[in-house]
């Protein structure tokens, strides 16, 4: 009996159920797909040096799923605790009769089960199609080999989900018996009673909407000015929370008080008596009051996602390009501590880098003695940096290289080779950060002593240019062939740089092994190396592209559904309430398809209110990243990707239309009965 | 002038086994300023013949003329462009939103049927007569049961409808309140020439129009007019129907 009554009820509440299985399945199929990413990687085999990339994408995600499955957890109960109370009147009817509470708690717990097992079902599917679709994704974003790609079903993802939903189901079955115990009859039973319109004290309210307005504009101020920022942060990273909950305080102000302020400029102007729209404002008004904290907290995961999504597909694109600047010659090497040349020494491990290598180049290069030059000293008084952090840029010594040196790397890595005057030195810095501290010591013509030579500097700002494949140089200090002649007590550094003669994944598979050899057994002081390969940065590169892009996507599409879920089942609760109204107005002659134009209005408010707040928060908030990708040596401004934006509008948009189809459908049942 | 001609109209529910029969060939009219009273006993057919007036319900067979507009003929998206600009609506329970002041309530109706121009003033004009100008920033939350009814009351005569139809009107009010509520209605009648169609099974409110029909088992089994009597005379009329109506009752 009880069983008939569940299933009957679902059959009778699909469409109060539509929302909640639409969400739970997304969730599921999300979860899914980024839960196989691991078999679909393996599928696709990005490159021989990937294996320890796929391990951190799989670890990673991993933990990611953690925190989804608290989101997505906390959604489901939230969506739950929606349908226990548009039921209550039912289940007072059903205590009324003679049943039990815990009979009641039974049959919401079969209800619960079968609408979980139906989506985790429907979900898994759909996660299995969508994970193909993901791994094409993956074949096209990254170039891999096509041919082994096949469909492929995770069972170690399947069984993952299963077990996570399952304990969130045990959870939500938990909640629900809780909820039902307590609850008191007489208030299951009781008519809603009218709801009491309150507007908000309009100064009060304005007061409070204009300092949500100043506080939040403080923090984009303290976000985007440069000098603002590295002020906050200087003391202390945990400096950047003070702009963050500003701005999570200022976001409620401007939501509470927003209201209010509408309603009241909306009332004053002409527009208020035409048509629906009385209604219309009040219906919006009284909606946005009830649910500040909830609107508020959608904005900010809106926020999150879209600086989430256009910072990640800025920072692949800036790893995309920084890698693929790094196409110049197959592997370099820097070593320390070397007895005679590195070749030599290569040699000695039975590793003829003639008979290996083309074209080598060896360089040998020193370090600088703090008290003759340190980065303090180059960047000079007037730098604006701390003292604390100055101190330590005083401890921090410069790469030195002597032109003629530097000149045969650079035409072996194709960057720009430079010449200088006798007694002169310039500086090669390509992070941004680093680069404005350079320029403004430059600009104070600095003159440094090195080996007892005294030098000038030939350029003011610094150059551009690397000494190896591994990334942007953050300083390095290019002095005048005669400076290093009859040098003494400097440490130095042994470059090296060449190609590979034979098979490149065999060859490097041998150099690196040879390495490995040398540094056996080392201790302070002996040899050591730093050795990058073209080979080793694609993979890596195409690795990091993967990560980013898919942790991105998997908390970002989460956050977007939670917080499209909340405003959909919020959007639904409100026609529910708002039943006799809809009633009246079809009742003193009005026609349906204007009632569906107030409809619309009022979700379409609903739905951009947050959205707009959120973009421009991300302004803010993208400025603000591009700060951090720009000292990372990308110059590229962060800018909302087309894909980005796309996905944002596909899901959002996509759940306001069926918000917007399910109000106009309740809205037509109430006419209609 | 004819404002509503009803000619011989039939209800029929259920299928072709089962027929109820809610109106058996109904005909009367109504003139321009007429305040009618339709009493009935439950199921006499008095909410059937209502619902079918205000175009909710359709007849069987038989025609409704309004304005001389047959309306069993019209399309549903003419009807309800009918409903709204021909007739005016007040209900038993009120059915005021409850989100809007007396006020907009009132203005709404205007504005559905975009006729804002001088909707202020006209607003206060009613106000003043039905004396409700106090509350109109007033929240239905806020108002007593009486003074939410003269709201619909203003909510249903500002658009100046052909018809008023009102069901049971001070069905949901005390004696005191009632009484208040039809003068109002009685004062309306007279003074804006409004025509009322009002079902009820009160007497005493049945006593406030000018004419009062009796209904029984889908037909008309009687009617009286106010005509020179006073209101306790014409109240004892009723009385004397209403007791040849339940005739059976009083058996008991």
């Amino acid at each position: 009996m009880i069983f008939k009554i569940a299933y009957r009820n679902i059959k009778k509440s699909i469409k109060d159920y539509a929302i909640y299985f639409f969400t739970v399945m997304i969730g599921v199929a999300i979860f899914y797909v980024f839960n196989a990413i691991e078999t679909q990687t393996a599928m696709v085999k990005l490159g021989q040096s990937s294996s320890e990339i796929t391990s951190l994408l799989t670890n990673l995600l991993s933990a990611v799923s953690i925190l989804v499955s608290i989101i997505l957890g906390a959604l489901i109960i939230y969506a739950n605790s929606f349908l226990i109370k548009r039921r209550h009147k039912e289940f007072g009817v059903y205590i009324m009769l003679g049943m039990e509470k815990k009979q009641v708690s039974f049959i919401l717990f079969l209800e619960t089960l079968l609408v979980g097992l139906f989506s985790l079902l429907v979900g898994l599917v759909l996660g299995a199609i969508l994970s193909q679709g993901m791994g094409l994704l993956v074949v096209h974003m990254f170039k891999v080999d096509m041919s082994r790609f096949h469909f492929v079903f995770s069972l170690h993802a399947m069984i993952k989900t299963i077990v996570y939903f399952g304990i969130m189901y045990l959870i939500v079955m938990l909640f629900n018996t809780i909820s039902i115990s307590k609850v008191q009859v007489i208030s299951l039973l009781r008519k809603k009673e009218n709801e009491e319109m309150k507007l908000g004290h309009p100064l009060l309210s304005s007061a409070i909407f204009i300092i949500g307005v100043g506080i939040l504009s403080y923090a984009y101020y303290l976000v985007t000015n440069q000098n603002a920022l590295s002020k906050l942060l200087e003391k202390n990273v945990s400096g950047i929370f003070l702009p963050i909950i500003l701005g999570v305080i200022a976001t409620f102000m401007i939501i509470f008080g927003f209201s209010t302020i509408a309603i009241m400029i909306v009332k004053h102007s002409k527009l208020y008596h035409k048509g629906l729209n009385t209604f219309t404002v009040t219906q919006i008004s009284s909606q946005i009051k009830t649910m500040t904290v909830s609107l508020s907290l959608i904005t900010l995961m809106l926020f999150f996602t879209i600086c989430l999504l256009s910072t990640s597909s800025n920072l692949t694109r800036s790893i995309n390009t920084f890698y693929s600047k790094t196409n110049t010659c197959d592997v370099s090497i820097r070593a320390w501590n070397t007895t005679g040349s590195l070749a030599s020494m290569l040699k000695d491990h039975h590793y003829n880098v003639n008979e290996h290598l083309k074209d080598y180049v060896e360089v040998k290069g020193y370090q600088s003695k703090l008290n003759e030059v340190n980065y303090a000293k180059l960047f000079g008084s007037k730098s604006g940096l701390s003292k604390q952090t100055f101190a330590s840029y005083e401890k921090m010594p410069l790469e030195m290289l002597s032109v003629s040196n530097y000149n045969k790397l650079a035409k072996a890595l194709h960057e720009k080779q430079y010449t200088l005057k006798k007694d002169h030195y310039l500086v090669i810095c390509d992070a941004s950060g680093a680069k404005d501290y350079f320029n403004k010591g430059l600009s104070e013509k600095p003159v440094l002593t090195i080996n007892h030579h005294k030098l000038q500097p030939q350029y003011l700002t610094s150059q551009s240019g690397r000494t190896d494949l591994s990334s942007y140089s953050s300083g390095i200090l290019i002095v005048s062939d005669n400076v290093f002649q009859n040098i003494k007590g400097y440490d130095s550094t042994t470059y090296l740089l060449g190609n590979y003669r034979g098979n490149d994944e065999k060859e490097e598979a041998l150099l690196n092994q040879t390495l490995k050899d040398m540094t056996k057994n080392r201790q302070e002081n002996d040899f050591n190396y730093v050795s990058y390969t073209k080979l080793s940065l694609q993979a890596s590169s195409t690795g990091l592209r993967v990560i980013v892009t898919f942790i991105a996507l998997y908390i970002g599409i989460i956050f977007l559904i939670s917080s499209a879920a909340i405003l959909a089942l919020k959007a639904l609760t409100h026609m529910n309430d708002s039943q006799s109204r809809y009633i009246i107005l079809n009742k003193i002659g009005c026609e349906k398809h204007e009632l569906h134009g107030s409809i619309l209005k009022q979700n379409l408010v609903l739905f951009l209110i947050p959205l707009i707040l959120a973009c421009i928060h991300s302004v803010a908030g993208l400025k603000f990243t591009s700060y951090f990708t720009d000292m990372m040596g990308s110059g590229n401004a962060a800018k909302p990707a087309v894909s980005t934006m796309l996905i944002l509008a596909a899901i959002y948009g996509g759940y306001f239309l069926v918000t917007y189809v399910l109000c106009r459908n309740m809205c037509d049942h109430y006419i209609d009965q | 002038m004819k404002i509503l001609s009803i000619q011989n109209i039939e209800k029929y529910y259920g299928n072709k086994t089962n027929i109820t029969k809610a109106l058996k060939g109904l005909s009367f009219d109504i003139e321009k300023g007429e305040f009618v009273a339709i009493m009935g006993a439950s199921g006499s057919g008095k909410t059937t013949l209502l619902n079918c007036i205000s175009t909710i319900d359709r007849v069987t067979s038989g025609h409704i003329y309004i304005n001389n507009y047959d309306i069993t003929a019209l399309k549903p998206k003419q009807l309800s462009k009918f409903r709204r600009e021909s007739l005016g609506f007040i209900f038993q329970d009120f059915n005021l939103i409850d989100t809007l002041t007396a006020y907009e309530n009132i203005s709404l109706a205007l504005s559905i049927q975009h006729k804002e121009k001088n909707m202020d003033d006209k607003i206060h004009e009613f106000a003043k007569e039905l004396e409700i100008e106090e509350i109109l920033d007033k929240y239905p939350y806020e108002m007593s049961g009486g003074q939410k009814q003269r709201v619909a009351a203003e909510r249903a005569l500002i658009t100046s409808p052909s018809l008023i139809l009102a069901d049971e009107p001070t069905g949901a009010l005390d004696s005191r309140s009632s009484q208040f509520m039809l003068k109002k209605m009685a004062y309306m009648n007279q003074a804006h020439e409004a025509t009322i169609l009002m079902v009820t099974h009160d007497a005493i409110a049945a006593s406030y129009a000018t004419r009062v029909m009796f209904i029984k088992d889908g037909q008309l089994f009687h009617e009286i007019y106010e005509g020179n009597d006073d209101r306790k005379t014409f109240f004892n009329k009723i009385i004397e129907v209403e007791s040849l109506l339940d005739g059976d009752l009083n058996d008991l």
